[in-house]
């Protein structure tokens, strides 16, 4: 039984444990891929942990392709221990795809975007959501309506996108003013989508407008005392 | 294994065997023969460099003699207590008085070929047997071809061959030629079932079948299954679930229908003559590998512990318990669990064991007060 | 703050480390980590000499921090974390890093990469070491008393066993009679003992104990605590409330029949179910004048309910040999799928029952039987004939199937159940009779149908689990477990409710409502802590920070 050494291994307690923080910091440290062995479903050692990782996962690979990366890049497989040999062939594939995808492109523009990703994971939303998801499905949200997987996917993908370019816009204006057209061409959305973002951002209070350039409004980072609170 | 390997309160006496029992219900004088390993265990961490050394080459009855091991050796590789014992009747130095070489490459000087088996006196408050089964032996069964077609192989000897860790590390390879065995018939009911070997059930060999057949799809995709059985009996929890998978998703071929003869073509495939019960019609399917599913019987020796600990034995030669006490035998302070008392899976016997471990120990406290 | 010395050891493995790696290059690389003050290379870690090495290294280099980088810590962590125990240095500020099952097992054929991998994994195993902080066992402990839900054959021989033990057992009983299914039971096989005989022998065991306190007419409501101090809160049908104390509990609650009246017009009268035929064959004057059609599988082995029942073919083949030794002029059909007469002794029945002329019928699942007014068609297949038999009683067997508020107890006690509402266990091989939460037991057809052979030695199973915690009087837990800010927490509840293991609650402080971690029934999983938005909780032993640690270290060459 052999596979390829590209792989190191960070044992937890249950894939319960592994939080988005760490995949994301993994990829922020420069990892090409993270791959997270949790037990078969319905055997979980911790009863339910693996269903947790599965929803955080769901999230992981939305934010990833956000960013322009593939969701392949993250992967979550479920076996039970005495299944060495899918172990194996797990990971294999895993470093077959990887290898394909190539090294994590280090250019500012993705560093950018996964500071954003981390940041964005490391909010209030995309957590609590991700630990909603198995009631949301069984039990239902407040109004009691539950959510098909379907429904659950598109959720999360909106959130995800809504999250990570918040932060991106957020990181960009840290640094110095900048009007809409300018957002828009750096963090590469239509330009409609930035003017909706901003407005959103504006009501909320976490940008502000900070004087104008060719006559157009520019805006600066608004006190996200709250929203930075949480990120250590 | 290990748990047991590292509890301080269990001692373990493995390559022992019990020579006799006096005394009654918590106080049990049990003297114990410790067959002497020619490997001092207090030194001996089991690092193989005698292994590689050694120049004789054995068949491995671990591998279902399949692969082979040396004269000093370690029964199986996770095997607990992790030290090498030296098999007496093969070893050069034992036998002939030539070799030595494995006591120059032990560096912590654990070899000692003049060590003498030992007899041990321990007193117990209660005993547990546990002497699980052996395999029913079907050379006799001339029908099968067993012994005589090299691509019929038992049950046990797939485990190995499908294992991982085996020696084809798990491939398929079939005896005759080591070539892949794609197409594998797995016969139910070989010996069991039948009044002049085994009449009754031996209870696993339906699931394992079916999971011998999965396993073989999930290391090669290629694979086809065909399951001869006659009832299928698959009770236990989720048994039927896994019965169903087995035919969806990993394509097993469920035939009702005892095989009658298995005779092989001039390439060594094996051919399955079975009875197709749903036509009446006698057919025949070549495969690459024949796997039957031998029936299950008492541990070799196991009459004469038996008679050592004066406990009854049923008609199939089990240890004989009853509905009221499932894991006591006739005699006070001797339980059983597991294959001894009936043929069992492992959840039951698993069971037993602790039903009999709370009762043994019952017996035990009440006389330490 | 104490400086950081970390000692590493580098175990060959005899060569099965040393015989793929590089090791001398291993631990030169590892003495040059940062706070590491200390690399020795073994032969074998794990031995005496090994053992030793440790100790006097702890002691003469003064580290306070210990890294073996060998073997997987399933087999030798124990060994490592008494050595270090041993030498003066809390057990938890040892660190395993795995070079053999996760490197040199595994990359046999690369030694460069291979070593590169140790490498890396030493990096980040000291990385972690450094952030490492002593812990101690939790001691719980533990009331010496049971509750047992389910008076019927399983819990009362859990009862009984107790009891003997000298253990205080509280059983609790829904109905207002003990002794369950086997009181409406005829005789069992395959002594072909008396069912009452039986269960009135365990009960006269049972009401002559004093230690058994029993609870009949009432069922569990409410469920607080974990292993050693649980509180439970049984209700009766008055909606009068009790509250029992105990530190363990074994469920037995049993199983229901399933109803017969959608199949083959059953209507109780000569078309009934194999369990009613046990009554009426216990019955002296049961006359019957024609033929008996026994139809097996009704209800079971269905889209419906894919189990099999498990003990109804055997219940048919005992009741047809009845049949026949009443009154050898009943001719009995036993129209079957698959005989399941599984064991050493079902068999010799099953063939007893051929000798005395049962007739069995083959069906497959695509062609059923019809039971009409006055016959039962069938189709065997495997004589490709159909039979058209007269009765004068069509008897069903119908599977037994889990109560229909299995689900509101499996809430109650927060254990799982599987998709047919049977109790699911910790492990379906090696911990048939656990539930994964710590002081919880199962035994009987709660959990799958069973024998009452096979129901009375579970219960004596879960009796020997359950007299474990309850004869120490305390349990020792890990010490990786959740740990709370109670400053940032919000109290929201959301890791309340998802904790598969109730260890969790929200209480009322004078700083609100903030949630509170029980130790004890903590199993430190860490699916709270990732999941909290406010970052409130983390893992002790596995710390946000040190794995954060390791993921760093992973990179930095």
């Amino acid at each position: 039984m052999q596979y390829a050494t590209n792989v190191r291994i960070i044992r937890v307690m249950c894939g319960g444990r592994v939080d988005l923080e760490m995949i994301f910091s993994a990829f922020l440290n420069g990892a090409d891929g993270v791959f997270i062995g949790t037990c078969l479903k319905g055997e979980c050692h911790y009863t339910s942990g693996n269903l947790q990782a599965e929803a955080r996962i769901i999230f992981a690979k939305h934010i990833l392709k956000y960013t322009g990366l593939t969701e392949k890049r993250v992967k979550l497989s479920m076996m039970s221990s005495a299944e060495s040999g899918k172990f194996v062939s797990s990971v294999s594939d895993f470093i077959e795809t990887i290898i394909a995808e190539g090294k994590l492109p280090d250019d500012a523009n993705t560093q950018r975007k996964l500071h954003a990703a981390y940041r964005a994971v490391m909010g209030e939303k995309i957590r609590w959501l991700a630990g909603k998801k198995t009631e949301f499905e069984t039990d239902g949200n407040l109004y009691g309506e539950k959510f098909t997987p379907h429904e659950i996917n598109r959720l999360f993908r909106e959130v995800a996108q809504d999250e990570v370019l918040t932060q991106e816009i957020i990181l960009l204006l840290e640094n110095s003013p900048l009007t809409i057209k300018e957002l828009a061409e750096i963090t590469n959305i239509p330009p409609r989508r930035a003017v909706r973002q901003i407005a959103n951002m504006l009501r909320l209070g976490i940008v502000r407008q900070d004087g104008s350039k060719d006559n157009a409004p520019a805006f600066t980072a608004g006190n996200n005392k709250r929203l930075i609170e949480v990120i250590r | 294994m290990l748990d047991v390997g590292r509890h301080p309160m269990i001692d373990i006496l493995a390559y022992s065997e019990l020579e006799s029992v006096e005394g009654e219900s918590s106080s049990f004088k049990a003297t114990i023969r410790k067959k002497s390993r020619y490997v001092n265990a207090s030194i001996c961490n089991a690092c193989g460099d005698c292994v590689a050394k050694c120049p004789v080459k054995v068949k491995n009855e671990f591998d279902m003699n399949f692969g082979v091991r040396k004269a000093i050796y370690q029964y199986f590789p996770q095997g607990i207590p992790s030290i090498m014992t030296i098999d007496g009747t093969k070893c050069l130095k034992i036998t002939q008085n030539k070799c030595g070489i494995c006591s120059k490459a032990c560096v912590k000087g654990a070899i000692d070929y003049e060590m003498k088996d030992e007899t041990v006196e321990i007193e117990v408050a209660s005993i547990i047997i546990a002497t699980g089964f052996d395999m029913l032996p079907v050379s006799h069964l001339t029908q099968y071809g067993y012994g005589k077609i090299k691509n019929v192989i038992t049950g046990l000897e797939y485990e190995r061959l499908i294992n991982a860790t085996g020696p084809t590390e798990g491939h398929l390879y079939r005896p005759s030629d080591k070539k892949l065995a794609h197409k594998v018939a797995y016969l139910q009911c070989i010996g069991s079932r039948d009044q002049n070997n085994c009449a009754y059930c031996s209870s696993v060999c339906c699931m394992y079948s079916i999971k011998d057949a999965m396993l073989a799809k999930e290391h090669d995709s290629e694979a086809e299954g065909y399951i001869f059985h006659t009832d299928f009996r698959n009770v236990g929890k989720w048994f039927q679930n896994y019965e169903k998978k087995g035919k969806n998703d990993y394509d097993i071929k469920y035939i009702r229908g005892r095989a009658a003869e298995i005779t092989e073509d001039a390439d060594n495939n094996p051919i399955v003559f079975y009875e197709d019960t749903k036509t009446q019609e006698i057919r025949q399917l070549t495969v690459d590998l024949v796997v039957l599913a031998t029936a299950t019987i008492p541990s070799k020796g196991f009459q004469e512990l038996a008679r050592k600990l004066r406990i009854e034995t049923g008609k199939d030669g089990f240890v004989q318990t009853n509905s009221r006490l499932p894991v006591s035998t006739s005699r006070k302070g001797i339980f059983a669990c597991g294959f001894c008392i009936a043929p069992a899976d492992i959840p039951e016997s698993v069971a037993q064991g602790a039903a009999a471990a709370g009762l043994a120990a019952q017996i035990a406290l009440s006389r330490a007060g | 703050m104490e400086e950081t010395r970390i000692g590493v050891f580098v175990c060959k493995c005899g060569t099965n480390i040393a015989g793929f790696l590089d090791v001398s290059d291993i631990a030169e690389y590892s003495s040059t980590l940062p706070d590491v003050v200390f690399t020795k290379v073994n032969l074998f870690t794990c031995s005496e000499a090994g053992i030793s090495e440790i100790k006097n290294a702890i002691v003469q280099h003064n580290l306070n921090r210990v890294v073996v980088s060998a073997c997987t810590p399933r087999t030798h962590e124990p060994t490592f974390r008494a050595a270090c125990q041993e030498a003066g240095l809390n057990p938890f500020l040892f660190e395993f890093v795995n070079i053999r099952e996760h490197v040199s097992w595994v990359h046999k054929n690369d030694r460069e990469k291979g070593t590169k991998k140790a490498r890396d994994l030493i990096r980040m195993g000291v990385a972690r070491a450094a952030l490492l902080e002593p812990k101690e066992f939790i001691e719980v402990p533990v009331l010496n008393e049971a509750i047992i839900i389910g008076g019927g054959v399983a819990g009362l021989s859990s009862a009984v066993s107790l009891a003997k033990r000298g253990f205080k057992v509280h059983l609790v009983e829904r109905s207002n009679k003990l002794g369950g299914r086997l009181l409406d039971l005829n005789i069992i096989q395959p002594e072909m003992t008396s069912a009452k005989g039986i269960i009135e022998d365990i009960l006269h065991e049972a009401e002559n104990l004093p230690l058994i306190n029993i609870y009949k007419g009432y069922k569990p409501v409410d469920l607080k605590g974990c292993i050693g101090a649980y509180k439970m809160i049984v209700e009766n049908s008055k909606k009068e409330t009790k509250e029992i104390d105990s530190g363990v509990i074994i469920l037995a609650s049993g199983t229901r029949m399933l109803d017969p009246s959608p199949y083959y017009g059953y209507n109780g009268r000569n078309i009934i179910t194999q369990y009613e035929l046990e009554k009426l064959l216990s019955n002296e004057d049961l006359e019957i004048n024609n033929n008996v059609v026994m139809i097996q599988c009704v209800g079971s082995r269905n889209s419906e309910n894919v189990f099999c029942g498990k003990i109804c073919c055997m219940e048919a083949i005992k009741n047809s040999i009845l049949l026949k030794e009443r009154d050898d002029r009943i001719d009995v059909y036993i129209i079957y799928r698959d005989i399941q007469a599984l064991g050493h002794e079902n068999e010799r029945l099953l063939r007893k029952a051929k000798n005395l002329g049962v007739r069995f019928i083959h069906y497959s699942a695509e062609k059923p039987p019809e039971v009409t007014k006055d016959a039962v068609k069938i189709y065997s297949d495997i004589l490709n004939r159909e039979f058209n038999i007269p009765y004068s009683l069509a008897v069903l067997a119908t599977p037994q199937i889990p109560h229909s508020d299995a689900q509101e107890l499996s809430r109650i006690l927060k254990v799982p159940t599987d998709e047919n509402n049977f109790f699911l266990e910790a492990h379906m091989k090696l911990r048939p009779i656990d539930f994964a939460t710590d002081g919880i037991f199962i035994c009987g057809s709660a959990r799958w149908p069973c024998t009452v052979n096979e129901a009375i030695y579970q219960a004596e199973a879960c009796a020997a689990r359950a007299s474990i915690p309850l004869g120490n009087g305390k349990v020792k837990v890990e010490p990786i477990n959740s740990l709370l800010d109670e400053d940032i927490c919000r109290g929201c509840g959301l890791c309340v409710s998802l904790c598969p293991y109730k260890a969790i609650e929200l209480v009322n402080t004078d700083k609100g409502k903030k949630a509170k971690i029980i130790i004890a029934a903590c199993k430190g999983c860490g699916v709270c802590g990732s999941t909290c938005y406010r970052h409130a909780i983390t893992m002790s032993h596995y710390k946000d920070e040190q794995l954060l640690a390791q993921i760093e270290a992973c990179f930095k060459e």
